[in-house]
């Protein structure tokens, strides 16, 4: 057989479809009449020849189908006939069509969404082959949860000594510095990380450009070589993306490196700018990470290396806790810590929320099948085969869920970006890249076909168990269903209801565990206050009286600003996170382990400044900050906790470490000795947002000064708008300081807490998938009651006709779904009480509160109501005489 | 007119390759030519015949072209393809061979 031909008689069927049915037409017309002047030519009479021609040839009309079915198209031309009658079948009930695809497209296009990134933000924001061996050493003190532990840095010789660790594979270390480029026009301020030659093979990062930081480039014992490695982000920011970058020299703190490569935009390890090689230093300290040989597990790890940080801590007894345990965490676990609860949680809304759209799907699709049975019964006894009806019903489903999956799948890609912005700054990796989930789109687009043909198909299976004459001899043009597809009906109601309470319960309950949040008093007043950081460059200011001197006419220059109120120096005391911990003791009250405590440095307009009210005692004055008196303040909680029965006014303590400060700090002589407690200040939040007020020891700066501080500025408007003036002044006094890092107001700092970024995005997200929810359980329930009480119209008007009132009709159509209301609402509200404990876990400052529950249920019931009550004051309301006569 | 047969399964389109092997004809012409070659002994049956045109065309076996007829009307003028000429020797060559072993069968006498 020739193909050729083939397709050329079907393109010629396909594309010139009208074409065709002329030219088969026009033949067999010429035909007819050829034959019809033969028989005239025998002697018939014209009209008689002309029937008896078409009586043997037939309709030249309907030759076109008999070509389609000669040449083998004859299915498609059926499947395109069912689309056409499908499409047909959606429009004539538009109502049931939107929302069944509506219902679909927010279920998949949410669902798609979070769980993107969910999967992206945790389960695999690294590029780095083998992350999951890839881990950090917490230290972790006796009574703090494990992520408390904090990342202890080693010398360069105690590196050498990890590395040496069997169940270790490698080890790197890294140093972080701001730095100031220098050379050029203005002094940029960059970020740059010193890290050793094995880093990059390490972390497994190819060059972009050029090659990266090799073990040659720091080799041992040697000072490392000038070269540096930029990262895709400052290339394009320093260097507007010069493809002939690598070679050219850039000059950090006076010192010439050679850019030597380009890193990848998709590495973007610690967010930097810089890299260059380190070299391990004996006395230096050094952030690392270590890789774990295949198969050592985290805990095997930690075993094997106590005994090692037994020996550090012998070596170096100050730089550790008396007593501590180690957890090695890999460095997926870190974020997955910090917002795993409250993205499962919105994982599990977007999957009821599919669900609710599932079901409402289905609930849509059983009503309308149960009217069809009259249809369906009419094509059957016509002489369709079960095989056409099913295909007919399919191909309407598909139509539907094809529809609902495509706006599904558009949503979702149009709404990952809106949801990437809105996560908290530091809540996911750097690296990770947010893309659009394949799988989990494959799998809910299934969920949604598989539901729209089996509940889509449903009306033909029942169909094939009962007989198309029962249906027909029964008279009635619209069935509502027998008692079978009722059942399944009010379950799925119910069903929907309880899934439709639950969602609503708990985003009501994160929401207002949000609003707790934001209401919570702070102990301080965040508005209007600049935060902004100087740091002095290097070898500058060594001395304390200088350095104290130099901060104190920066912070009287701003302080003289008009439109500031006042101004104040301070170290590790910027709230919501502030206290460096410090070991200390107290006069009189010896203990053989010293506690540590969050230690804040401040000077004498901190509490001022941040409105922090003293209860007890005095703050110090001027002349004491300034000569280095030795006193210090404590909140309420310090005394609560460590003098819970006398004053603590009066009594002295003291911190052995202010002696022996970090590199770079300068203490005061004798700062180590024994400081009298002066006065008792409010507590102020100042272990983030959702925990409890630590107790906190305030202490002159002009203890210990280090070669940066935070100064924090009360003004009298809004705080950024004086920006500009505060750095004038800041400038008269010395053109060359730099602030550094990011300016910003205390108000907008705290918005930016993970605390409440989470919160508010939680808060967010539930309340749009709770109102979607909703939506879709109204629409969804308004669309089905209207759909059968029109179609129990016909029974209203004979009741009505035999003396019903309208009112009595009003409650029966009211009431007809009542049972399936209050089973979805009973059963919602066991499921909320069965889940009240995991989800209490999940949800931050959650409240156990019935009031929530009660007063969700209550909207649903209203919004039942509504949903029935419409259609049934309409069925109600129609004139019985009418209708009967249409019927 | 002398008693007519049925066609049997499958030579209706070998008729309408022989008929238009000797030129160009259109519809209501091969019908004539088949029954005017057979003496009129055969009668197509109507309704198959245009499928039966139609599958020939399908399988590039004949061709159809638009031109005037005797009686100046547009009808469609069906050719042998190439195709059409190797199937017609080869079906004619099937036929005699089919025939000659029927007759063979039918003629014998024991």
């Amino acid at each position: 057989m020739n193909i050729l031909g083939a397709i050329r008689s079907w393109w010629k069927a396909l594309v010139h479809s009208s074409d065709l049915a002329g030219e088969v037409e026009a033949e067999l017309q010429f035909h007819i009449d050829s034959r019809a002047q033969h028989l005239v030519d025998q002697g018939l009479s014209p009209k008689e020849a002309g029937r008896q021609a078409r009586v043997e040839l037939g309709q030249p009309s309907t030759q076109k189908e008999k070509y389609i079915e000669t040449i083998g198209l004859r299915p498609l031309h059926e499947i395109v006939g069912d689309l056409r009658f499908g499409l047909r079948s959606l429009y004539r009930n538009p109502s049931i069509s939107i929302v069944a695809i509506v219902s679909l497209a927010l279920g998949i296009g949410a669902t798609v969404t979070v769980f993107s990134v969910i999967y992206d933000a945790m389960l695999h924001p690294y590029p780095y082959p083998a992350p999951e061996r890839i881990c950090q050493i917490r230290v972790v003190s006796p009574g703090l949860s494990d992520q408390f532990g904090y990342l202890h840095h080693l010398s360069g010789g105690q590196l050498q000594e990890l590395r040496k660790v069997t169940g270790i594979e490698d080890v790197i270390g890294i140093q972080t510095a701001n730095v100031v480029i220098t050379g050029a026009d203005v002094p940029e301020s960059v970020d740059v990380t010193r890290a050793t030659g094995n880093s990059f093979q390490f972390l497994g990062i190819p060059p972009f450009l050029g090659r990266m930081i090799e073990p040659i480039d720091a080799p041992e014992g040697q000072d490392p070589q000038s070269v540096a490695v930029i990262t895709y982000k400052f290339w394009q920011r320093h260097y507007s993306g010069d493809p002939k970058v690598v070679g050219k020299s850039i000059q950090l703190d006076h010192q010439d490196y050679r850019i030597i490569g380009v890193i990848p935009p998709r590495y973007r390890w610690m967010d930097q700018d810089i890299f260059l090689p380190l070299k391990l230093v004996r006395g230096d300290d050094f952030g690392h990470l270590v890789k774990l040989k295949p198969g050592v597990t985290a805990s095997a790890i930690a075993s094997q290396l106590t005994p090692l940080y037994r020996q550090f801590q012998e070596e170096t007894p100050s730089e550790f806790p008396r007593q501590f345990h180690l957890h090695v965490t890999n460095i997926l676990e870190g974020y997955a810590h910090q917002l795993s609860g409250t993205l499962y949680l919105l994982f599990g809304a977007v999957v009821l929320l599919l669900l609710i759209g599932c079901a409402n799907v289905s609930i849509l699709l059983l009503a309308r099948g149960s009217t069809r049975r009259h249809e369906l019964s009419i094509r059957a006894a016509l002489g369709a085969s079960r095989y056409r009806i099913v295909r007919q019903l399919l191909v309407e489903s598909l139509l539907l869920s094809i529809t609902g999956a495509g706006l599904g799948i558009l949503l979702a890609y149009a709404a990952i970006d809106a949801v990437v912005k809105r996560l908290p700054e530091a809540s996911f990796a750097p690296e990770a890249d947010f893309s659009i989930n394949i799988p989990i789109l494959l799998f809910s687009v299934a969920l949604g076909f598989v539901t729209g043909i089996v509940f889509g198909t449903w009306p033909a299976l029942r169909l094939a168990r009962s007989q198309p004459n029962d249906v027909m001899q029964s008279g009635v043009s619209r069935v509502v269903g027998d008692s079978h597809g009722k059942r399944t009906h009010a379950t799925l109601i119910a069903g929907q209801i309880a899934l439709t309470l639950l969602l609503l319960t708990t985003a009501a309950t994160a929401i207002t565990g949000f609003n707790r949040l934001m209401r919570m008093p702070l102990g301080f007043d965040p508005h209007n206050i600049l935060a902004l950081r100087l740091t002095l460059r290097p070898y500058t200011y060594t001395s304390l009286p200088q350095r104290v001197a130099y901060f104190q006419q920066i912070r009287q220059g701003i302080a003289d600003t008009p439109g500031v109120i006042s101004a104040s120096i301070n170290f590790f005391a910027n709230p919501p996170h502030n206290g460096g911990r410090m070991p200390f003791e107290i006069l009189g009250k010896p203990s053989s382990e010293k506690p540590q405590i969050g230690a804040n440095f401040i000077d004498d307009q901190y509490l001022k400044t941040l409105r922090i009210p003293v209860i007890r005692g005095r703050n110090w004055t001027e002349a004491e900050l300034n000569h280095g008196a030795f006193v210090v303040i404590v909140n309420q909680a310090f005394a609560r906790q460590y003098f819970p029965d006398d004053d603590p006014i009066g009594h002295s303590l003291r911190f052995p470490r202010l002696i022996d400060p970090p590199a770079g700090m300068q203490a005061a002589p004798g700062s180590d000795g024994w400081l009298q407690i002066i006065g008792i200040v409010g507590d102020a939040v100042n272990s983030g947002l959702n925990e409890p007020i630590e107790p906190a020891i305030y202490v002159p700066y002009t203890l210990l000064t280090p070669p940066y501080v935070q100064i924090l500025v009360r003004t009298q408007g809004p705080a950024l708008t004086m920006l500009r003036v505060i750095q004038k002044q800041i400038a008269n006094v010395n053109p060359d300081q730099q602030i550094s890092g990011r300016t910003s107001d205390l108000e907008t700092w705290i918005g930016r807490q993970p605390e409440w970024q989470r919160g508010r995005l939680v808060s967010i997200l539930f309340g749009v998938f709770s109102a979607i929810a909703l939506a879709l359980a109204a629409v969804g329930l308004y669309s089905v009651a209207g759909y059968r009480i029109a179609q129990r119209t016909p029974e209203f008007a004979v009741r009505m006709a035999f003396g019903a009132q309208r009112g009595h009709l009003l409650r029966v159509a009211l009431f007809s779904s009542v049972a399936s209301v209050i089973v979805g609402l009973v059963a919602g509200s066991l499921i909320i009480a069965a889940l009240h404990k995991p989800l209490a876990g999940l949800i931050p400052n959650a409240v156990q509160n019935y009031a929530v529950l009660t007063s969700v249920s209550l909207l649903m019931l209203v919004t039942i109501f509504v949903a029935t009550f419409i259609p049934a004051l309409r069925a109600a309301s129609n004139d019985p005489m009418k209708v009967l006569r249409r019927e | 007119m002398a008693k007519q047969v049925d066609l049997l399964q499958g030579t209706l389109e070998v008729l309408i390759l022989k008929s238009i092997s000797l030129g160009p004809l259109h519809g209501y012409g091969i019908l004539l030519r088949i029954q005017q070659l057979s003496g009129g002994r055969i009668e197509i049956p109507q309704g198959s015949f245009y499928v039966a045109i139609y599958r020939l065309e399908h399988r590039d076996l004949i061709r159809g072209e638009w031109g005037e007829s005797e009686n100046n009307r547009r009808a469609k003028f069906y050719s042998l393809t190439a195709a059409g000429r190797r199937q017609l020797k080869l079906e004619t060559a099937k036929w005699g061979e089919m025939t000659e072993a029927v007759n063979g069968i039918l003629g014998a006498t024991s």
